[in-house]
């Protein structure tokens, strides 16, 4: 039990403010390559893949300061951790030294292509198919709510490569060139943020080295590729930050008002404090146990960092309606929260499922 | 950051787990407390932290804590005399109400236990009744009431924690403690009224379960209500900034 971050934690933490600092004015993508140049994107890679050997809580610590800052957390959270930490797990030598480095090093992002129109948060009901044509693969299919594919050069995909045994088998995981031929990618406007992208793949050939794992038995990694964006860290960060705002505002009101806010802004801390206990305990676990996180300790994690957050925005959005840009920019992303990497359904499926309940913190 | 036990305070919890267990029902937390053994020597060793185990697991089985806070109290403000302390303390010398926030913090304590007690029937009950052929559990509805009081917990828990940790490392936080505390006790009467919902019409009426959702409201009792905790919460910690833990 550690109520705090540990030394080696709060050093990066003091690197990356050191180091935003340094560069205050300067582009968020100059900043991410800076952060890269440090060795500071993915710590817990190897060193000879560009990171400094540490541990996923390490990660999760400079993970965190980097949302805090209001950097890109996001396209940071899909490219180092779930492409990047996919093919560390599942890649072959090659498949590694020839991405990792540059994920790490911020020049490279990558995106996923997983979520269809049909197979939102069930992901495995995909209907892209990926024949063999040659020694590789011809993928056809259409993805949708990625986010990032625009700028990315890499790309994660899941599809069909036989019919299966079971809804789980018979799913295989690629690597392919989002720029390249037969892919069309088309905006699509959301309620916030980066506009989420549909992916039309028209028999994108890709060799045999596009296989990323083993063959029809992709699922493990994608259950693995999205693990640690259902932790929740990306909805706390920005649950402090509009708490912050909310500080702030709440002191233009009346002080009948105030004092109601100062209520309201003591217990919402308090959740956030709590909610950030359970996803560094989340994170813990992989780094005590076999590398893996307990699937039931982040689902309690996700859903409560999701609540918090939902809840902070709320308030944002039902006591400052007039208020500045990043209310409404509040408002619209938090139902995301409990949407992204999985419906809350899934999580709270699995935490009742477990015997006796409550293994969250024990 | 984490919130796994050590292997002391795991044989801790384990051990008060199987001795509450076996204990009969009239015991009381402090008999409990005294058959782990070296009963003097092993309390003025136990952080704030594990003193929160000890309680989580007096509330599961709704014991009567009266000695063990005098006790505990004690060790806070004059451990010499609990050193020389051999028979119980009269029942007058019970404090009502906590007197600290590190009483606050272990009735707190006590309350995650009521809560987690309730969880652990209902979903028990849940795993074995059938509704139209099917586990109740199996069921969203009732699966999903339970999870979410099962994350109010442990939410609830992981601020207590924080908090008694913060105390045994000289973090200065007390003063969310009636915010970890207000969290704990509507938690814990989230978890009974979820277990007398999944008991149905036994639910009102099974020894157990009424027992469980009486203590779970007398918690607020034991602790104060929700509302003056935030109140108190609201007083202390407002300027504070965020908690960090």
């Amino acid at each position: 039990m550690r109520a705090e971050l540990d030394a080696e934690q709060a050093g990066l933490v003091a690197e990356v403010d050191r180091l935003a600092a340094g560069a205050s004015g300067a582009d968020p993508c100059d900043i991410m390559a800076r952060l890269g140049e440090e060795r500071l994107l993915a710590v817990h890679y190897p060193v000879i893949y560009g990171g400094r050997g540490m541990k996923l809580a390490h990660h999760a610590a400079v993970y965190e300061r980097i949302g805090e800052l209001g950097l890109s957390d996001l396209a940071y959270l899909v490219t180092v951790q779930a492409v990047g930490c996919t093919i560390l797990e599942y890649g072959t030598r090659r498949q590694r030294e020839l991405r990792l480095r540059d994920i790490a090093a911020g020049r490279l992002f990558a995106s996923l292509l997983f979520s269809e129109q049909q197979a939102g948060s069930d992901i495995v009901g995909l209907a892209t198919t990926a024949v063999p044509d040659g020694d590789g693969w011809k993928i056809s299919g259409t993805k949708t709510w990625s986010v990032y594919t625009g700028s990315s050069r890499l790309a994660l995909c899941s599809a069909r490569t036989r019919k299966g045994t079971n809804r789980y088998d018979g799913i295989s995981m690629f690597l392919l060139d989002p720029t390249g031929p037969g892919v069309t990618i088309v905006p699509t406007p959301r309620a916030a943020g980066e506009p989420y992208c549909t992916v039309t793949l028209d028999e994108v050939q890709v060799g045999p080295d596009a296989l990323l794992g083993p063959l029809h038995d992709g699922w493990t990694l994608m259950v693995s590729a999205i693990g640690y964006e259902r932790i929740g860290f990306d909805c706390l960060t920005r649950a402090m930050a509009w708490l912050a705002g909310i500080e702030q505002e709440t002191g233009q009101l009346p002080p009948s008002r105030q004092h109601v806010m100062k209520g309201e802004l003591v217990r919402l801390r308090f959740q956030a404090a709590n909610a950030r206990a359970l996803a560094y305990h989340a994170v813990h676990t992989a780094t005590a146990g076999d590398g893996h996180m307990d699937e039931i300790a982040a689902a309690y994690s996700k859903i409560a960092c999701g609540r918090v957050g939902q809840a902070v925005a709320r308030l944002a959005g039902l006591e400052f309606a007039n208020g500045p840009a990043w209310v409404h920019a509040a408002v619209a992303e938090a139902p995301e929260f409990t949407i992204a990497a999985g419906v809350p359904d899934i999580q709270l499926g699995l935490i009742a499922a477990e015997f006796p309940i409550g293994r969250a913190v024990r | 950051l984490n919130l796994d036990l050590d292997p002391a305070q795991r044989r801790l919890a384990e051990t008060m787990q199987r001795l509450a267990a076996a204990a009969p029902a009239a015991a009381t937390g402090w008999e409990i407390f005294e058959r782990v053994g070296a009963t003097k020597e092993l309390a003025l060793t136990l952080g704030l932290f594990e003193w929160c185990l000890v309680f989580e697991e007096l509330g599961t089985g709704v014991r009567d804590i009266g000695l063990i806070r005098t006790a505990r109290n004690l060790l806070d403000t004059s451990p010499e005399d609990f050193e020389n302390w051999l028979s119980p303390l009269p029942q007058a010398e019970f404090e009502a109400g906590p007197t600290t926030d590190r009483d606050l913090l272990v009735c707190a304590a006590y309350a995650v236990g009521i809560g987690r007690r309730c969880l652990e029937i209902a979903h028990a009950r849940a795993s074995e009744r059938t509704i139209g052929g099917r586990l109740l559990i199996e069921l969203q509805a009732p699966a999903h009431r339970l999870a979410n009081a099962s994350i109010d917990l442990a939410v609830a828990r992981a601020g207590l924690w924080r908090l008694a940790w913060g105390e045994d490392h000289s973090v200065a936080a007390a003063c969310w403690a009636p915010a970890a505390t207000a969290t704990c006790v509507t938690a814990a009467v989230n978890c009974a009224h979820e277990a007398v919902q999944i008991f149905g019409a036994a639910g009102t009426s099974d020894a157990d379960v009424v027992r469980l959702y009486r203590a779970a409201y007398q918690t607020a009792e034991l602790c104060g209500s929700p509302s003056e905790l935030w109140q108190a919460a609201t007083e202390r910690c407002h300027d504070r900034g965020a908690d960090r833990g």
